[in-house]
């Protein structure tokens, strides 16, 4: 039985990071922690490929896992078998420890999740700025127009119910140069909602980051001594928090300056040790292949050109040859049976349903 | 300025005809007197025997009934007769109580919090009531698992005693909606990148039961035998939370239901609690 491989599909790599988006990230960390070099990775710009309309999805044969909890399944579940050489990362984890990863891992994607989303879709500066901009840059040319746009109204919902949609990160306002005097009024009572709006994002993520701090606690990994799945999600989402050039970049720096220890583990690793970040340095046993090279394939892509210009081919010489049978009748009604066509069977009905109809007149 | 513009006599004397009829005032009688402090919660469930129970079927009411029984308050009248737009903030449960004001004070449900500690004798605890600054940092995690994969497989779960459950259930999510639970938010049904306008949430019901599954595992893996979630020697409001949930899990759908009740330890738990939460609340007496 051939041994079918295992292609992941993620939003391509920006920013130096593999993907832009943190699930994406997280599961090619996670491959690459779990099966180095037995799979590729394939950059989609179309999430309407996966099964459940966002990206990644992993497809083994005929098999497709979309989400990043079905491939950590069934990831594990490979690693049962022995001759397969996939490790389970989350091997050494004790029962008690194992659960808790669980809930932290709900708690990662809950609020951190919110956090990126917020940072990449809620704050228009950066919306506009970067992310619309990236996006337009990967994508082909109709789907470059709207499809961010409805990416962004997909996540309206939920960041509308935490609290974090549209918060205006940045001092820059939209100045019209029509409204000078009014503005000078309004401009105080608008500061202030402005920066209130900030403060209670800011006073949001300030808990959320606390927590992660408190959590780490100065130590390299959150449970062993080596990453486990959680790790490899928490770090996703801090790298796409830290890395990417935001223009509203306000919590960026909150990010930076005041929470170092969330920051370098996952961001300033030498490449010698086993750190998360080491993966992404020199990009071992990661293959990018766009185009399967598969034999089958290549004989059906063959065939199907061979089809099309048969079809093209039978196309023009049906052409030719009707065109030479299609007679000008001239007004003065004469005898015009010449060129009875001998070639095609149908040319010759037409031909004869025009004598019918001559005749009947 | 007033003395200068002055309304001319013949409309005066033909503004004064108005108004026509007086009508006495209509007496109304308050339909609930407000002796105890009043919750107003969802409907609670009608079992077949007539007996009816006083938990409502809605998680959210259901969670602040517990935290107020749970926090050792009793003698607390419920009624469900107000839809959720009659509520204050257009959701349940609200809590009236009798106050100051004549007509008793009106707090939503995240004012319930501050209101408990008002009456309650104990002095503020800096950790809510867990073990240690590590069970509390931990019991956010567990709280946004709960809210998250199990809030959502919860809504989907799909069978109802009556069709008229669907309608408060469907009407009541207007908060919450499906795409405001998971994360990231579903895709639409129609596709991102197809031409017709966005509908619907592509949401991958084996997926979600399988995390579902794992979710009621490690919930009950954590539990074990302690008394109260994370080892906390008193209630907090995440065994609240957790009562909710697994009530109103015990009482959906074959799915669901047989996932929480594989557990034993999870279900004496809640009958435990069932039965502490069941006695703090009373019928509010009608006129």
């Amino acid at each position: 039985m051939p041994d079918a491989s295992y292609v992941l599909h993620v939003w391509p790599s920006q920013w130096g990071l593999q993907s832009l988006d943190p699930t994406c990230l997280a599961s090619v960390m996670y491959l690459q922690l779990s099966m180095p070099g037995k799979f590729q990775v394939a950059e989609s710009c179309d999430p309407d490929m996966s099964p459940n309309g966002h990206l990644p999805f992993l497809i083994h044969g005929h098999l497709a896992h979309a989400s990043f909890p079905s491939i950590v399944s069934f990831v594990t579940s490979l690693s049962r078998a022995r001759a397969s050489g996939v490790r389970n990362i989350d091997a050494s984890l004790s029962a008690s420890q194992r659960a808790q990863s669980i809930a932290w891992w709900s708690h990662v994607e809950a609020s951190l999740g919110d956090l990126v989303s917020h940072m990449f879709f809620g704050v228009d500066a950066n919306f506009w700025g970067l992310t619309r901009p990236t996006l337009t840059s990967l994508m082909p040319i109709p789907q470059r127009y709207y499809v961010p746009g409805r990416i962004r109204e997909s996540y309206r919902r939920r960041l509308e119910t935490s609290g974090l949609w549209r918060s205006p990160a940045t001092e820059q306002e939209h100045k019209s140069p029509f409204a000078k005097n009014e503005k000078k009024r309004d401009d105080h009572t608008s500061t202030f909602t402005r920066a209130f709006e900030r403060e209670k994002v800011m006073e949001k993520a300030r808990t959320i980051l606390d927590l992660y701090a408190r959590l780490l606690d100065g130590k390299k990994f959150l449970f062993e001594a080596h990453p486990t799945s959680l790790d490899v999600y928490l770090a996703a989402h801090i790298l796409l928090l830290a890395n990417p050039p935001f223009p509203g970049s306000v919590l960026q720096i909150l990010l930076l300056e005041k929470y170092t220890s969330l920051a370098p583990p996952y961001e300033l690793a030498a490449p010698s040790k086993p750190s998360v970040l080491s993966l992404f340095t020199f990009g071992r046993g990661v293959t990018k292949e766009v185009k399967a090279s598969n034999p089958d394939d290549v004989r059906f892509q063959r065939m199907r050109w061979v089809w099309v210009a048969l079809a093209l081919g039978a196309a023009a010489f049906n052409i030719v040859q009707f065109s030479k049978s299609i007679v000008i009748l001239s007004v003065d009604d004469d005898d015009e049976e010449g060129d009875e066509d001998e070639d095609a069977y149908d040319e010759g009905v037409d031909i004869e349903i025009l004598e019918e109809d001559k005749d009947e007149d | 300025m007033a003395s200068a513009l002055t309304l001319p006599a013949p409309l005066k004397k033909a503004f004064s005809l108005f108004p026509l009829q007086t009508h006495p005032p209509v007496p109304f009688t308050v339909r609930f007197p407000l002796v105890k402090p009043t919750l107003w919660i969802a409907p609670p469930r009608t079992s077949s025997v007539g007996h009816v129970s006083l938990l409502s079927t809605d998680v959210e009411c259901l969670k602040w009934q517990a935290y107020i029984a749970l926090r050792g308050l009793t003698d607390i009248a419920v009624r469900w007769d107000i839809p959720p737009e009659g509520a204050l903030g257009g959701r349940l449960p609200t809590l009236h109580i009798p106050g100051t004001v004549t007509d008793g004070n009106l707090l939503t449900a995240e004012d319930i919090p501050s209101w408990v500690e008002s009456q309650s004798t104990t002095g503020v605890d800096a950790l809510d009531g867990y073990k240690d600054e590590h069970a509390k940092d931990e019991s956010h995690a567990w709280v946004s698992l709960l809210e998250g994969v199990v809030h959502a497989a919860l809504i989907l779960s799909g069978s109802t005693s009556s069709p008229f459950d669907i309608f408060i259930r469907l009407s009541g999510n207007k908060r919450r909606p499906i795409e405001a639970i998971l994360n990231p938010p579903p895709a639409p049904l129609t596709g991102f990148s197809s031409l017709l306008p966005a509908f619907g949430a592509n949401v991958s019901l084996s997926a979600l039961h399988l995390q579902y599954t794992e979710a009621i595992n490690v919930v009950s893996e954590r539990l074990g035998e302690d008394t109260w979630f994370l080892g906390s020697a008193n209630p907090t409001a995440l065994d609240a939370l957790l009562f909710a949930y697994l009530h109103c899990l015990l009482h959906t759908g074959d799915v669901t239901r047989l996932e929480v009740a594989r557990h034993a330890n999870l279900v004496a738990w809640e009958r435990r609690v069932k039965t502490k939460v069941k006695v703090a609340f009373r019928i509010a007496p009608r006129r």
